[in-house]
């Protein structure tokens, strides 16, 4: 219930800002690469996060959010100011992901005869984070890296929803502007994604969910 | 509703993703179901614990290298194509617009200048032809423009030259060949007669009439020929124009006329020899009183055809001489008089 409120008033707060990217996005159009140097200071980390948790896999994050950094600036002059540049370069890096991971699934389809996928190998678990105590910080690490593994396990389709819902609220009509999906479709895929997920962290939680 | 019926819709519970009757119900089962409550509690510990995941920090070298590869974007020219298609949602419906303007604009030259195009064209013959007695009624200018009198009378779809001939050469020829071209003979005349009162022939006849008549004999070619090149000044033409008539009328094909009993058991019958010789013919008009087709051969069966064709009647016009190096010949099938 406490989530039901805090979320209500956080969407009222968040209907009307303006994009404070605007004048950077004005400034990159006319050829000023510095003021995408900003942006790209500004949103790195929310993008690097977004293609980690879409691809769990470092490396292939730092691909995407390069391929679509690119591919942003080279398309602004056709970026209509009726989305945020952050939901629009959201939803940029949600289709390289997409692509990468169909890459990634036709890639595992040729070589369907070795089973030895690297679990952790350069994902999310290998990232820095620093605070409070050790024992803390190993422990939030853990719980972490199991909701990680849980989003991990989702479907593709399910798995990008939760991320851009759950994890970095964005509306469910901003969802749908990015994926291309309509609201109803959405709000299922959310619905199943979260029971997923709840039936997945009580397996890995046990009773401590 | 029942506990699996909350259960499907109880994630949007948690953000206001329902409808306000379904979330009524769905309040209404959680007061009473503790085992979907719970539910509830562990659809909404996911979550949180979802949204407690921390951003990641990137890679310390990845905003270097999106710059790098952004500047070296920056420093190069975009491509035609680019230039031409992007972005797509401007450019193309431009382009689209213009190739639109650009059709409506070629259709609406087209019905303007298309009726200037075709007039100078058409040849006044196309009119007369169709007309009945057009040698009688025509007016002085118009008689001028008749065959020359070397040329042997056509018997059927005796056309004037088209108009474009006559502008030329109307007022050159001499009354004397007026007078001759009406002296033909009277069996000539009467076909003449009969095929005018035939109905109008199909607009391929009057094509291939129109195409006969714009070549002249031999005779008539070098005639024209001189007084295209002495008079042409006079006539406000300049030698160039006068060029592409004379080389349209060099390329007439010779001619012979054949007074026979039964015209279409004759035309069965030159089929036959023109299989037999390896040629072929083809009817440009036909009716009860004559027909004309044209027979293509190589010329060095010529000589034989017309040995052949002397045969089915009488040669008239001209004389049975195979014409040489020719491999195409205009025959005309005339019915013979019964006296």
């Amino acid at each position: 219930m406490e989530l039901k409120e805090k979320d209500a008033g956080t969407r009222k707060a968040a209907s009307p800002p303006p994009d404070e990217d605007a004048p950077l996005v004005e400034r990159c159009r006319g050829g000023d690469s510095a003021a995408f140097e900003v942006l790209v200071e500004r949103h790195q980390k929310r993008m690097y996060t977004i293609a980690l948790r879409m691809l769990d896999d470092a490396a292939d994050a730092a691909d995407v959010v390069q391929e679509a950094f690119l591919a942003a600036y080279r398309s602004l002059s056709g970026f209509r100011s009726q989305a945020r540049f952050s939901t629009w370069l959201t939803g940029i890096v949600m289709n390289y992901s997409r692509n990468r991971l169909k890459q990634r699934a036709a890639r595992r389809r040729r070589e369907a005869g070795s089973l030895d996928a690297p679990a952790d190998c350069g994902g999310i678990g290998e990232t820095a984070c620093g605070c409070a105590s050790a024992d803390v910080r190993l422990e939030r690490k853990e719980v972490e890296e199991r909701v990680q593994r849980c989003i991990a396990g989702l479907e593709d389709d399910q798995r990008e929803v939760l991320i851009l819902r759950d994890i970095h609220e964005y509306s469910y009509e901003e969802i749908g502007g990015m994926l291309d999906l309509p609201d109803g479709t959405v709000k299922s895929r959310l619905f199943r994604a979260r029971l997923s997920l709840k039936d997945c962290l009580k397996r890995l939680l046990g009773e401590s969910i | 509703m029942t506990c699996r019926e909350i259960e499907e819709i109880l994630p949007g519970y948690l953000d206001q993703g329902l409808s306000a009757d379904e979330e009524r119900r769905v309040a209404e089962h959680l007061e009473t179901c503790p085992g979907c409550r719970n539910t509830l509690s562990e659809l909404t510990r996911g979550v949180n614990l979802a949204k407690g995941l921390e951003d990641v920090e990137p890679p310390v070298w990845l905003k270097a290298r999106i710059m790098e590869q952004v500047r070296a974007e920056a420093g190069r020219h975009p491509s035609l194509f680019r230039k031409l298609f992007f972005p797509l949602h401007i450019k193309i419906p431009l382009e689209a617009l213009a190739t639109l303007v650009v059709a409506i604009f070629a259709i609406y030259l087209y019905h303007v200048t298309g009726p200037e195009l075709i007039t100078p064209g058409a040849p006044k013959a196309t009119v007369q032809e169709s007309m009945p007695a057009p040698t009688v009624e025509a007016t002085p200018a118009d008689q001028a423009a008749l065959p020359e009198p070397q040329r042997p009378p056509l018997p059927m779809a005796k056309a004037p030259v088209p108009a474009r001939k006559s502008t030329s050469l109307n007022h050159l020829r001499p009354a004397s060949k007026q007078s001759e071209e009406e002296q033909a003979p009277p069996a000539l005349q009467e076909i003449t007669q009969a095929k005018e009162r035939a109905p109008a022939p199909s607009a391929a006849i009057s094509t291939e009439s129109k195409a006969r008549d714009a070549y002249p004999s031999k005779e008539e070619e070098t005639s024209t020929d001189k007084l295209s090149q002495a008079q042409a000044p006079m006539l406000g033409l300049s030698a160039r124009k006068a060029a592409p008539l004379n080389a349209e009328t060099a390329a007439a094909p010779p001619a012979i006329t054949l007074a026979v009993a039964d015209i279409r058991q004759t035309i069965v019958e030159l089929e036959k020899i023109m299989h037999d010789l390896g040629g072929r013919s083809t009817i440009l008009d036909q009716s009860d009183t004559g027909a004309m087709l044209r027979v293509i051969l190589r010329p060095d069966q010529m000589q034989a055809l017309m040995t052949k064709a002397s045969g089915l009647g009488e040669i008239i016009l001209p004389q049975p001489t195979p014409p040489a190096g020719m491999d195409t010949l205009i025959v005309r099938l005339e019915q013979r008089q019964m006296h």
